[in-house]
């Protein structure tokens, strides 16, 4: 039964993605339609995250020193490269397949247990790929804007995408003694590790005058440069107004 | 006749096709102005205040602030007095240089290389250049939207893009999606969009006298 958890909740990620758009009422701004949604969500988050997880980011980054947080991030990474290698197969590079297949073996044993990254070091560098990239590179066009309690900033691409990641993930399906309990534990560690990361930027984020625009084009700008499509902004496109030209 | 035909043919292709030159004046103007703005940032001759009230002395006279002041609030402009214009300004002038200023900050004792240019009409022109990042270490593709007066005689920067990734980063333009949504979700309420113009600002001299540095990292 138990191999069959990640499909399932792989297959429930997809289906909400799915279902998702059809339950909200869509607003007049294309580029974000569901934005009072959108808006409600990411106040939520905002709420959950200066309640939880900043405290625990800042207790966290006080505990650890920089060696500690560097290899448990390394760790975690370390966890990602079998789903960035099938993603890699997916999209067809398999040269980068091939490179993190070698990244993945080599710092699993060197690195022991991928806490060391000596695979860079050696000129391995190491490359990202999660199933919402590999269905952008395929066509699939993202789909609105969507804010979603706790997972944050997505779209129905992306979130379908993390549905595959689950199942897609050779890494999820041995069974062993607690291994829902310990995969639990190793996605919170890498969750709060990759939060202390993030102080200082969700600090800059917080200071802008309106910090959930900021995300979501950042969001959008993001995703575009990951799957390798420029993002394309409208400068050139807008006309100059004459008044603009008296100086 | 043929000869006569292909010079037409020639001219037509180049009044249709003026994006297709580069505009050596604007790239001039970008070269020299621009060096001089991050020059100031690295010149430790001053006290910071000193230096800070020169760099925006120098981004007046190369950017268009008022203008761009009016264009990252679009629609919202023209229903403004010019008393509730002016309180806008103050509070938008002080929060764009402290914000440019960092950005241009990662770019302090270095020097702009300009590497070409692209008319967009006969008033305006995107100038590239090239900027080594003291963060990074590395260069970085920094676009400068030039404009010509309508008399012809100056010119001004109407925005600055900076290459982050594979995309480029507009500031006024990013400015602009952040205010006119702000104002759009408070009814055009100009004194709220400057309230928390304030706000920030207070946090960023907080932040200066504690030492916590900008909270904009560029």
């Amino acid at each position: 039964m138990k191999t069959n958890m990640a499909i399932l909740r792989g297959t429930a990620s997809a289906l909400a993605a799915l279902s998702l758009s059809g339950c909200l009422t869509a607003g007049p701004d294309p580029e974000d339609p569901y934005e009072d949604f959108n808006r409600q969500m990411f106040a939520f988050n905002e709420g959950l995250d200066q309640s939880v997880l900043e405290p625990l980011a800042h207790g966290y980054r006080t505990v650890t020193n920089e060696p500690v947080r560097e290899g448990v991030g390394n760790f975690a990474n370390n966890l990602n490269e079998p789903l960035t290698f099938v993603n890699h197969v997916l999209q067809g590079k398999l040269p980068d397949a091939g490179a993190t297949f070698s990244r993945f073996v080599i710092n699993s044993t060197v690195g022991i247990a991928g806490i060391f990254d000596p695979a860079s070091t050696m000129g391995v560098q190491r490359t990202q790929e999660d199933f919402g990239q590999t269905l952008g590179t395929w066509g699939v066009q993202p789909g609105p804007y969507l804010v979603l309690p706790v997972l944050g900033p997505t779209n129905p691409r992306d979130l379908v995408g993390k549905g595959g990641d689950m199942a897609l993930n050779p890494l999820n399906y041995p069974e062993f003694e607690s291994d829902d309990e310990i995969r639990l534990g190793i996605a919170a560690l890498g969750g709060i590790n990759a939060r202390e990361g993030a102080i200082e930027v969700v600090e800059e984020l917080r200071n802008q005058v309106d910090p959930y625009t900021t995300v979501r084009r950042l969001y959008g700008r993001t995703r575009a440069e990951d799957i390798g499509i420029p993002y394309v902004e409208p400068n050139n496109a807008e006309e100059v107004p004459e008044d603009e030209l008296d100086f | 006749m043929k000869y006569k035909s292909a010079l037409a043919a020639i001219a037509m292709l180049a009044a249709a096709s003026p994006a297709a030159f580069a505009d050596k004046k604007s790239e001039a103007y970008v070269q020299a102005n621009a060096n001089s703005v991050l020059s100031v940032l690295n010149d430790k001759s001053i006290s910071a205040s000193a230096r800070e009230k020169k760099f925006g002395d120098y981004m007046n006279q190369f950017a268009n602030m008022p203008s761009i002041a009016r264009r990252v609030i679009g629609a919202n402009a023209q229903g403004l007095s010019e008393p509730e214009f002016q309180r806008y300004y103050k509070a938008f002038e002080t929060y764009a240089l402290e914000v440019y200023q960092v950005h241009f900050d990662q770019f302090r004792g270095e020097a702009i290389r300009v590497t070409g240019s692209k008319d967009n009409g006969a008033q305006r022109s995107t100038v590239e250049s090239l900027i080594r990042s003291s963060t990074t270490g590395k260069d970085t593709k920094v676009y400068w939207d030039v404009l010509l007066s309508k008399d012809g005689t100056s010119y001004r920067v109407r925005d600055v893009g900076i290459e982050l990734g594979g995309s480029t980063l507009w500031l006024a333009q990013e400015q602009a999606a952040q205010f006119i949504n702000y104002l759009d979700r408070n009814n055009g309420d100009i004194d709220k969009l400057i309230g928390r113009i304030n706000v920030l600002l207070a946090d960023m001299e907080a932040r200066k006298k504690d030492g916590r540095g900008s909270a904009y990292k560029g």
